[in-house]
């Protein structure tokens, strides 16, 4: 029994005695330190391959029907509510021009706020400039003097027409765009400091779903940044946490009112009367 | 003392094999030297080409934009609009070479060098003084110097128009007609306003795979050339016309713009009388995507799973059972949505995930 105790004293001996006898030695070891590198980051680049997806459905509720809300840009930031709450503050207390106050603002016309309101567009890239709103009682002046400038100066009348916002002023054809890209790349640039990720953006399609695929696993926010025009009111989805875990699908329903399955609910303003002072849509 | 001798000794051994076999010490490590040594090898090789081109012998039937002399402003060179768009494009372009006078103030020389100067074989189809004519510009089926600088999310949001629009045409639809019928006549601009179906079916060089011909209507089209571009950008709307380098960077290495698309899914056909959705409906990521760089419009199999996952109909072949199939006969070729080189492959995890929650 004392032998054996006295064996594995001397083996416990042998075993302090060797990291000590070693230290000078360890930078021997370097070679293979730096070799074995590759093998752990290519092993980490694995791991990263485990995302997940969320699956975004904007769906608002109109006369008590919900609709999917076509064509609007969301964005995707790293992090929890908590993480971003002062990006949030900064978010809610944007302001910005409604697209009617800012046509009026520049002193469009009535027709070419008429022309934008009837086919809900932004600017007027949306689409194509008819014949009849260049002459007789639906022409639109802007249009009308842009498509004369351009008849004379592209030699045929048709290419006059179709290169017409050749001939617009910048603050006509996407002043508007322009003003509102200027607000979001700010916020954007904030949210990629504060974060220290990319933002991602996806615009939802004609039924309001969008996806954020890739996503490493963990808590991100869901917002459209700037409130968006929707009939007579504005929607800003701001409060939108989502759980992403790898290799799931999270399915993430957006509204402007709470019911089954509705993930977040967006703040609803009703869009502010413009006059000839500038107005803004606050938060 | 004679174990840590001994200790010490193999330590020592094996840190020497690491310094002077790092090849050996582990597969990962070696490639990575290879890898090294492979770069440092194509840089000797790149400057001894450098300095062969220095060399008098210069091949003057050749024009680079990469040559540091031909870098300057565009437009020292360059007209636009060139004196024949009316003819060439119908619109206002860049639609030919640059004059001579562009060349001959620093290539006087290669002017006049000889009955058959070989510079002007840049230009013109025959080296002869009696004959003017030129190469089609920009020589199309030639690699272009420079790839193109589009913001592809941009130009979604601009094109989208806001809120609620039953009246937005399918992009799967030929451009100017509309699949969800438009009472009103309006036409909106959306992806069909660059990208329409292909009425002829492109074929590479060799065919297709398995012979098998695409029928019409497979592809869509990408816009190439001025035409879609200038309509808004030719003034004002910036990068305009005068502003080459908004939209064209020099690349350092040829650029081949593909003529036939490449697909994984080559029996996909978005004429398909089911393929009716938007675009974005199966392109998920495409609206995220900020240059054209790279841009590969995928399609997830989660796409195409809403409608060909399962069926009750046995004599239809479906996910389903071209993936039972797999299983039972590893050298099953999967055939509804590939050719066989892509049918053959391993059944990839996304497609293995559709029948695993």
């Amino acid at each position: 029994m004392e032998k054996a105790k006295g064996k594995s004293k001397k083996a416990k001996v042998k075993r302090a005695v060797l990291p000590s006898s070693l230290l000078p030695f360890t930078f021997l070891l370097l070679p293979f330190c730096l070799c074995a590198l590759p093998v752990v980051a290519h092993a980490q680049a694995n791991e990263t391959q485990a995302t997940g997806v969320v699956r975004l459905r904007v769906r608002p509720k109109v006369n008590d029907k919900e609709k999917g809300l076509a064509r609007k840009r969301f964005y995707l930031i790293k992090g929890g509510l908590a993480e971003n709450k002062e990006l949030l503050e900064k978010i809610n207390r944007q302001t910005i021009q409604t697209r009617e106050c800012y046509y009026r603002n520049i002193k469009a016309s009535e027709a070419f706020i008429n022309w934008l309101k009837e086919g809900d567009c932004e600017s007027v890239y949306c689409r194509t400039v008819e014949e009849k709103y260049l002459t007789g009682a639906s022409a639109v002046p802007e249009f009308q003097a842009a498509y004369e400038r351009g008849a004379k100066e592209y030699k045929t009348p048709e290419l006059g027409r179709l290169w017409l916002t050749t001939n617009l002023t910048d603050e006509l054809r996407d002043g508007f765009y322009r003003q509102k890209q200027a607000a979001l790349k700010a916020l954007i640039s904030e949210a990629e400091i504060a974060t220290k990720a990319p933002v991602l953006s996806v615009m939802t399609d004609r039924n309001g779903t969008a996806y954020f695929t890739d996503l490493t696993p963990g808590s991100y926010l869901v917002t459209n940044l700037l409130p968006v025009e929707f009939g007579d009111k504005t929607i800003l989805w701001t409060t939108c946490e989502v759980k992403v875990k790898a290799g799931t699908e999270i399915p993430f329903l957006m509204s402007n009112s709470s019911y089954k399955n509705v993930k977040c609910v967006g703040v609803e303003k009703p869009l502010p009367a413009c006059d000839a002072n500038r107005q803004t849509a606050s938060n | 003392m004679r174990v840590r001798l001994v200790i010490i000794l193999v330590f020592t051994a094996l840190a020497a094999a690491g310094y002077l076999f790092p090849r050996v010490a582990l597969n990962a490590s070696g490639e990575a030297y290879q890898q090294g040594n492979r770069k440092k090898r194509a840089g000797r090789t790149a400057r001894t080409n450098q300095s062969n081109r220095r060399n008098p012998a210069k091949d003057y039937s050749e024009f680079s934009h990469r040559t540091a002399k031909h870098q300057g402003d565009c437009n020292t060179c360059h007209k636009a609009p060139t004196a024949n768009w009316q003819s060439a494009a119908g619109f206002p372009d860049v639609a030919d070479f640059p004059t001579h006078a562009s060349c001959v103030g620093c290539h006087r020389a290669e002017f006049f060098k000889g009955a058959r100067p070989v510079i002007c074989s840049i230009c013109h189809t025959k080296v002869s003084p009696r004959d003017g004519a030129r190469f089609a510009f920009a020589k199309p089926a030639q690699p272009s110097q420079f790839n193109a600088i589009f913001p592809h999310d941009k130009h979604q949001d601009v094109l989208a128009a806001t809120g609620f629009n039953k009246r937005y045409e399918s992009a799967h639809a030929v451009r100017g007609t509309s699949v969800v019928q438009d009472k009103s006549g309006q036409k909106y601009n959306n992806c069909a306003i660059c990208h329409e179906t292909e009425a002829v079916t492109p074929v590479p060089a060799g065919g297709f795979p398995d012979n098998f011909q695409p029928p019409a209507g497979t592809f869509k089209t990408a816009p190439v050339g001025h035409a879609s571009c200038f309509n808004c950008h030719w003034k004002t709307q910036e990068p305009t016309h005068n502003d080459c380098a908004g939209c064209h960077q020099l690349s350092q290495t040829d650029v081949m713009m593909l003529t036939v698309p490449q697909r994984l899914s080559l029996k996909f056909t978005h004429a398909g009388e089911q393929h009716v959705a938007e675009c974005t409906t199966c392109h998920i990521n495409i609206t995220r995507v900020k240059s054209v760089v790279g841009l590969k419009p995928e399609v997830p199999i989660t796409s195409c799973a809403s409608c060909h996952k399962t069926s009750t109909d046995n004599t239809i072949a479906t996910i389903e059972t071209e993936f039972e199939q797999r299983g039972r006969d590893a050298s099953f070729v999967c055939a509804k949505c590939h050719t066989s080189e892509v049918g053959r492959r391993a059944v990839p995890a996304s497609h293995r995930a559709l029948f695993t929650e």
